[in-house]
């Protein structure tokens, strides 16, 4: 076997273009191999899935038939189906972090690390294997919904609507979570900061009631928390098709999205230190 | 060229946790280099420098000219990397874990298979190649994570502590592996290790680190030299002739011979420079005088007493600390694996 007596240089000779397509190639390898684990081990994108199907099943029901909370012509179950499918793909993304932080413990983050890719490849192809899993976990949970008795008219152009959210919205909570890891090195302790920010997040936001229902000051919080914007989205494409909000919904969860995966690239870096 | 150029390198982290504090050192093009020393003592920490996984915090140090800090990138497309700990991602198969590196190598497609399949080759895995690497060996996983440091041809190649907790058998496999590699490509090699056995036999050179310092650089065989004697114990059945005997002989081997002590049980302890060369020397002489030999024991100088003789502190002791957090480490991994 031989060696290669010159500096590989030739192949990121500087410039941008040569950046960019460089990093798209590289988060795109990360990304393929993290797709490639779900497919060897499936079985805990379906674990994940029991809570959300419960909270369909147990609490849509009561809250359906009791017709407790207003929401026009919708059924209940009908409006709290978005609601229940960014959850689903929150409490997923959302552990991420950990999933780095067992690579950082193992000297596998340390291994991609020191090959010429750019840390934000590595985390953007994580985050956005996390959308394949919010994506499964979706359709899983629009099955479900409709064995409920949920109909759905659903023009095909929203169907990508939808998946554009929940890849946003994956790889917007995956960084984040990320970002975290990198402050609690301390699993347990991460697992309860992340407890203890998932709740909040899930109950200010519009998932399971419309926030005009919500004390005026609880109002503003649910516009700032992130997830509003994710449930908004998915509920105009999914149920009402007005798509009036939709352009600024999509703004903001981009530009939180760009905010997060550079704050994640931060934290992968001071994650090796 | 050298291969590695350290000066002055340091890593603090706090206030004043010195990890590595100024070393410096030069690793020529082709051998195998060793750091040898307790945990703690700052190996892991010089070599997260190097690869450009963590930051110094003084000093500096050019991979094949390259400085680390100014151009990382062309410092890791020259160099492999293979980390203490278990770095092959267990939820893939061993060919995906090769691929994975294959690409983020950026070894063009049409060359990527013939790259895999010879790596398979070389490190004896091509009939495990599509299992998944939870179930390899400890050995076939380190075996696997050099292969996947060697994919793009690097010239330098650093190996953290690369057979620790390895089975004997395991240990041996990976020794001739490495071997080879420098041999036959010529590969410049770092290692570090707390093995002594496992620095004396790769080596060619070894730098001895204790407390983030460099205390000495030199060959194996000059460290051992720097201890001085070894010894050898003899029992010798009872003639008139063994003092005068011994006295000539302490006069033959002047230099080399420190000193000679009675030891009970008629048996003689000499202690004596180049012992294995200079003990039949003097068994040759007493045997010549008529005395008789019943029993012989030689110790030449080990590393161990060298590390002694440099720093102090027994590496045996201080790694049996570093033994327990090992475990615990290993432990983790396990946990996530079951």
């Amino acid at each position: 076997m031989e060696i290669s007596k010159r500096p590989q240089k030739d192949l990121q000779e500087d410039g941008l273009m040569n950046f960019i397509t460089n990093f798209v190639r590289k988060t795109g390898v990360i990304f393929e191999f993290e797709v490639r684990k779900i497919v060897h081990d499936p079985v805990e994108v379906f674990v994940r899935l029991v809570q959300p199907i419960l909270w369909l099943v147990i609490f849509g029901s009561v809250f359906t038939q009791y017709k407790v909370i207003p929401t026009g012509s919708t059924s209940y179950r009908a409006f709290i189906t978005p609601g229940i499918m960014a959850q689903s793909v929150l409490f997923t993304s959302i552990f991420f972090g950990i999933a780095i932080t067992w690579d950082r413990d193992s000297g596998i983050l340390a291994k991609l690390m020191v090959t010429p890719t750019s840390r934000g490849a590595i985390v953007l192809g994580k985050a956005l294997s996390a959308g394949v899993r919010g994506i499964i976990q979706s359709i899983v949970i629009v099955l479900v919904a409709l064995a409920l008795g949920v109909t759905f008219d659903v023009p095909p152009i929203n169907i990508l609507g939808i998946l554009v959210v929940i890849v946003l919205m994956s790889t917007c909570f995956a960084s984040l979570s990320i970002f975290l890891a990198s402050f609690l090195r301390n699993r347990e302790r991460f697992m309860g900061i992340i407890q203890l920010i998932t709740m909040p997040l899930f109950f200010a936001s519009n998932a399971l009631y419309p926030i005009e229902m919500m004390p005026w000051w609880l109002q503003y919080i649910a516009r700032g928390n992130p997830l509003f914007y994710v449930v908004d989205a998915l509920r105009a494409f999914l149920i009402s098709n007005d798509l009036s909000s939709v352009p600024l919904d999509l703004g903001v969860l981009f530009l939180i999205t760009v905010i997060f995966t550079l704050a994640g690239t931060w934290g992968l870096k001071r994650l090796m230190e | 060229m050298k291969a590695i150029k350290v000066k002055d390198l340091s890593k603090v982290y706090g206030k004043d946790i010195r990890a590595v504090d100024g070393i410096s050192f030069d690793v020529d093009e082709g051998i195998i280099f060793g750091f040898l020393g307790p945990n703690g003592a700052g190996k892991s920490t010089t070599i997260k420098m190097l690869v450009t996984l963590i930051q110094s915090t003084g000093g500096m140090a050019k991979i094949f000219n390259v400085d680390i800090k100014k151009d990382p990138s062309a410092v890791r497309s020259m160099i492999g990397y293979v980390p203490q700990e278990i770095s092959a991602d267990s939820t893939l198969t061993g060919y995906e874990n090769l691929m994975l590196s294959a690409k983020l190598y950026d070894i063009p497609a049409q060359e990527r298979k013939t790259r895999i399949d010879d790596i398979l080759e070389i490190f004896d895995l091509k009939d495990r190649a599509k299992d998944m690497v939870k179930t390899f060996s400890g050995g076939m996983i380190r075996r696997l994570e050099i292969g996947q440091s060697m994919l793009h041809k690097p010239r330098l190649l650093f190996l953290d502590e690369p057979t620790i907790g390895l089975d004997p058998s395991g240990r041996k496999l990976v020794w001739e592996h490495i071997k080879r590699l420098n041999k036959e490509s010529g590969i410049t090699i770092f290692l570090t290790t707390h093995y002594m056995d496992e620095a004396d036999l790769l080596c060619d050179r070894i730098g001895i680190i204790n407390h983030g310092k460099i205390s000495t650089v030199d060959t194996p065989k000059a460290l051992k030299e720097l201890v001085g004697a070894g010894n050898m114990t003899v029992k010798l059945g009872f003639s008139a002739d063994v003092k005068d005997a011994l006295q000539f002989l302490t006069e033959l081997l002047k230099g080399e011979m420190e000193s000679v002590t009675s030891l009970d049980d008629g048996k003689w302890q000499f202690m004596i420079h180049n012992v294995t060369h200079n003990g039949p020397k003097v068994l040759t002489m007493l045997l010549a005088n008529n005395v008789e030999i019943y029993d012989i024991e030689i110790k030449s100088p080990t590393l161990e007493d060298a590390f002694i003789k440099l720093t102090g502190t027994k590496l045996s002791e201080e790694s049996s600390k570093a033994s327990w957090k090992s475990v615990k480490g290993r432990r983790r991994t396990y946990k996530r694996m079951g």
